[in-house]
C-alpha cells in the first residue's frame, strides 16, 4: 500500500538492520522494569498517527512500555522471523494480503474475540488472525487543471473514455485493484464483482493500456504526476492524494467506485508478548482511538462506532464515512489470497505484449 | 607434484603464500556456495523432491520473456558503459595532477549516495517538466517533451550511469599498470598516435576491461530498483519477479528455482567474457605484459 516500496525493502531494511540492531542492545542495557511491546508499522505518517492515537494512550492505559519498529512490508522478513523462532516482534501492521496468506501458512496467533469488540467493528475488518486497523482507498484522483468547466471523470467508465476526457492515464504496475476497476470500467455492476471475471479484466485493461502513460510503482507518484500535469488521470491512495492536494498541488479526488482495502494488526506466532499484543489490538480497534486516528490521518476507522465521533470536516474526507463508503466497494482478501499467484503470471505476460 | 616452471608469474607464487587465499575462499564457500546450495534444494524440496516449480517456469512464458528482457536490459548497459567508459579511463590514464584527480572525483561521486536517491534524481531530471526537457524546449530543439523514462531509454539511462564506476575503475587499475613507453617505443618506429594505442595499450588494458565489463554485467543482471522506477511496462526484470514471489506471495521454493535460472544465465554470460579474455594476450598471463 502507500508504505508499500517493495523496492525500498531491500535498500531501507539493509540500512536499517544496522539502527535497529544497535538500539536492540540499548533497550537490553536499560534492563527497564515495565514490560515491553514490539509494535511495528510502516513509519512515516502513517506511524506518527498511529503513535498519538494509539501507542502513546496505551502506554499511559495500561503502565507499559511500547517500543516501535519499522518495516517496508517485505513479507518474507516476517515469515523467516516466525521460522527462525526467535520472534521479536509482537503486534505488526501488515497489509490485507498478508492475513488469508500468512494464515495458511501458519505465521500468526489466532485473535482472542473476547477483548476485541468485534459487534462494532465493519465486519471486512475481522479475521481470525487478524483485526483491521484503517480502512484506505484506491480512488480515481485527477490534475484539476486538466478538466475545466465542472466536469471531470467520475468512476472508472470515465477513466477509460479519453473522448469525453482527454489525457494520458497512469494505473499501478500491479493486478490487486487493477482488475476490479477495469470490471467496473466494463460495466460490471459492484454487487456482482467477486469472483472476478478474470477474462474480461484483462480485455477490459486491453483497451486502456495504450493510454497508460506510466505504470506507478510506488505510492508518491501518482500525487507527483498529477501535480506536474504528468498524466490528467490516475489511480492512487487517498492519503497521498488528498495530502498533495493540502499542499496545493491541483489535485482532486472521486470516490466513485473506490476500492476500499485495509491495514491490519497481526500477532507473529512466537511472540514473546501475546496477552499484551491482544490487549493493545483490542484498544486500537476500540471507538476511541479509532476515532482519534483520522484528526491525524485521513484513514478510516474499522470501528462503526467512531464515525459518529469524528468530527464532520474531517469525515468528508474518509474512505469509511458513510457518504463515500457508499460509493465503493471493499477488496475481498481471500478471493486474491487464492487466485494472486496465477494472475500475477497472467498480468506480467500481458504487459510485455 | 611441480608445477610447469615455463609460466614466469608462478615462480614467485611459493606455496606459503598461496595460503593466504585459505581466509577467502573459507568466507566464499560459507557465504556464497553453501547458500546457493540451500537454495537450489529449496527448489526441488517442497517438502518432497519434485521438479514441479521447473516445470511450471518453463511452461508459463511469462519467465521466459522476462528473462530475455532481463538479458536484453543487462547487455544493453554493459555495452553503453563499455563505449562511455572506455575513453574516459584512457583520458583519466593520459591524465596528470589535478586533472587526474577531477577525473577520479567524478566517477567516484555516484558512490555517495545510496542508489534509490539517485534513482528519484533521475525521475526528477528525466521527467516532462523536468530540467533536461525544459531546457531541450527553451532552446527550441523539440517542441515536445522527449519520453525519456518509463521506458527503454529510462532503464539504460540511469542504470549505465549507476554502473559506470564498476566499468572505469578495474579499467584503469589495468591501464594505470601498463608501461607507457610502450606507446612511445611505437611511435618512435613511425606509428601515429592511434596505430601506437591500438597496438600497444589498448590490447594490453583488455583485461581490465572485460573485468570491467563483468562486474557491470554481474551487477545489471540482478538490479531492480532502477528498472522499476524509470521502466515502463515492458522493462520487467526477473528480481522483480523473485522479489514478488518471495515477498508478496511467500513461494520461496519457486523464487528458488527463479534464483537459480538466474544464477545459470549469469554463469553462461560469465563464461562467454572468460573466452573473450583468452583471445588477448595479456590475460594470458603469457608474460608479454612486461
Amino acid at each position: 500500500m502507500r508504505a508499500h516500496f517493495r523496492l525500498i525493502a531491500v535498500t531501507a531494511v539493509l540500512a536499517l538492520a544496522g539502527v535497529l540492531t544497535a538500539c536492540d542492545q540499548s533497550q537490553n542495557k536499560n534492563g527497564s522494569s515495565v514490560e515491553e511491546l514490539v509494535v511495528v508499522s510502516y513509519g512515516g505518517a502513517w506511524q506518527d498517527a498511529q503513535r498519538k492515537a494509539f501507542f502513546e494512550p496505551f502506554e499511559k492505559k495500561f503502565h507499559v512500555r511500547i517500543r516501535e519498529e519499522t518495516w517496508s512490508g517485505d513479507f518474507g522478513k516476517l515469515k523467516a522471523m516466525v521460522q527462525s523462532g526467535n520472534v521479536t516482534w509482537d503486534a505488526v501492521d501488515v497489509e490485507a494480503y498478508m492475513v488469508p496468506r500468512g494464515a495458511a501458512q501458519n505465521l500468526y496467533e489466532k485473535i482472542d474475540y473476547s477483548l476485541v469488540p468485534k459487534a462494532e467493528l465493519f465486519p471486512a475488518a475481522i479475521h481470525e488472525y487478524g483485526v483491521a486497523t484503517c480502512f484506505w482507498s484506491t480512488i480515481l484522483a485527477y490534475n484539476t487543471n486538466a478538466f475545466k468547466g465542472g466536469s471531470h471523470p467520475s468512476g472508472w467508465k470515465d477513466f477509460w473514455n479519453v473522448v469525453k476526457f482527454p489525457g494520458a492515464r497512469a494505473l499501478r504496475k500491479d493486478p490487486v485493484a487493477n482488475l476490479e476497476i477495469a470490471l467496473l470500467a466494463a460495466g460490471v455492476p459492484k454487487d456482482n464483482l467477486y469472483p472476478l471475471d478474470v477474462d474480461a479484466a484483462f480485455r477490459s485493461l486491453d483497451r486502456i493500456k495504450p493510454q497508460v502513460r506510466v505504470w506507478w510503482e510506488a505510492g508518491e507518484q501518482p500525487a507527483q504526476l498529477l501535480g506536474s500535469g504528468e498524466v490528467a488521470a490516475s489511480t492512487g491512495w487517498n492519503g497521498r492524494i488528498y495530502n498533495a492536494a493540502n499542499a496545493g498541488k491541483p489535485e482532486a479526488i472521486d470516490w466513485t467506485d473506490g476500492i476500499i482495502s485495509s491495514d491490519w494488526w497481526v500477532i507473529p506466532r512466537g511472540s514473546k508478548h501475546r496477552d499484551l499484543a491482544e490487549e493493545f489490538i483490542a484498544y486500537a480497534s476500540s471507538a476511541g482511538p479509532q476515532a482519534a486516528m483520522p484528526t491525524y490521518i485521513p484513514y478510516g476507522p474499522v470501528n462503526k462506532k467512531s464515525i459518529a465521533i469524528v468530527p464532520k470536516q474531517i469525515l468528508q474526507n474518509l474512505p469509511t464515512a458513510p457518504a463515500n463508503v457508499a460509493k465503493q466497494v471493499f477488496m475481498n482478501n481471500a478471493w486474491w489470497n487464492d487466485h494472486q499467484a496465477e494472475v500475477l503470471e497472467r498480468w506480467n505476460r500481458w504487459l510485455l505484449q | 607434484m611441480k608445477m610447469a616452471p615455463h609460466r614466469s608469474h608462478q615462480l614467485d607464487t611459493p606455496a606459503i603464500s598461496r595460503a593466504w587465499v585459505i581466509p577467502a575462499v573459507t568466507f566464499l564457500v560459507a557465504f556464497f556456495f553453501v547458500p546457493i546450495g540451500f537454495l537450489i534444494r529449496l527448489s526441488v524440496f517442497n517438502p518432497d523432491f519434485s521438479l514441479d516449480e521447473y516445470a511450471h517456469l518453463f511452461r508459463e512464458p511469462a519467465y521466459f520473456n522476462v528473462l530475455l528482457v532481463t538479458l536484453k536490459i543487462a547487455v544493453s548497459v554493459t555495452l553503453a558503459t563499455s563505449l562511455l567508459g572506455y575513453p574516459y579511463a584512457y583520458v583519466m590514464y593520459r591524465a596528470r595532477g589535478a586533472m587526474k584527480l577531477f577525473l577520479f572525483g567524478i566517477v567516484l561521486l555516484p558512490f555517495f549516495t545510496s542508489l534509490l536517491v539517485r534513482t528519484f534524481a533521475f525521475m526528477m531530471l528525466l521527467q516532462d517538466q523536468g530540467p533536461l526537457n525544459q531546457f531541450l524546449m527553451q532552446t527550441g530543439l523539440i517542441s515536445q517533451p522527449l519520453p525519456l523514462m518509463y521506458n527503454f531509454f529510462g532503464v539504460l539511462f540511469g542504470m549505465t550511469y549507476m554502473l559506470l564506476p564498476y566499468f572505469v575503475l578495474p579499467l584503469y587499475s589495468t591501464l594505470a599498470r601498463t608501461e607507457p613507453m610502450l606507446e612511445q617505443a611505437a611511435r618512435g618506429l613511425g606509428a601515429s598516435n592511434l596505430r601506437a594505442a591500438l597496438d600497444t595499450t589498448i590490447p594490453l588494458s583488455m583485461s581490465g576491461a572485460l573485468s570491467g565489463s563483468a562486474l557491470v554485467l554481474m551487477l545489471a543482471l540482478g538490479f531492480f530498483v532502477t528498472p522499476a522506477l524509470l521502466g515502463g511496462a515492458r522493462e520487467q526484470t526477473l528480481s522483480m519477479l523473485i522479489a514478488d514471489q518471495v515477498n508478496q506471495l511467500l513461494n520461496w521454493s519457486f523464487a528458488a528455482a527463479l534464483c537459480v535460472v538466474l544464477v545459470i544465465a549469469a554463469s553462461v554470460l560469465g563464461g562467454l567474457l572468460y573466452a573473450m579474455s583468452l583471445l588477448f594476450p595479456s590475460a594470458r598471463g603469457d608474460g608479454r605484459a612486461i
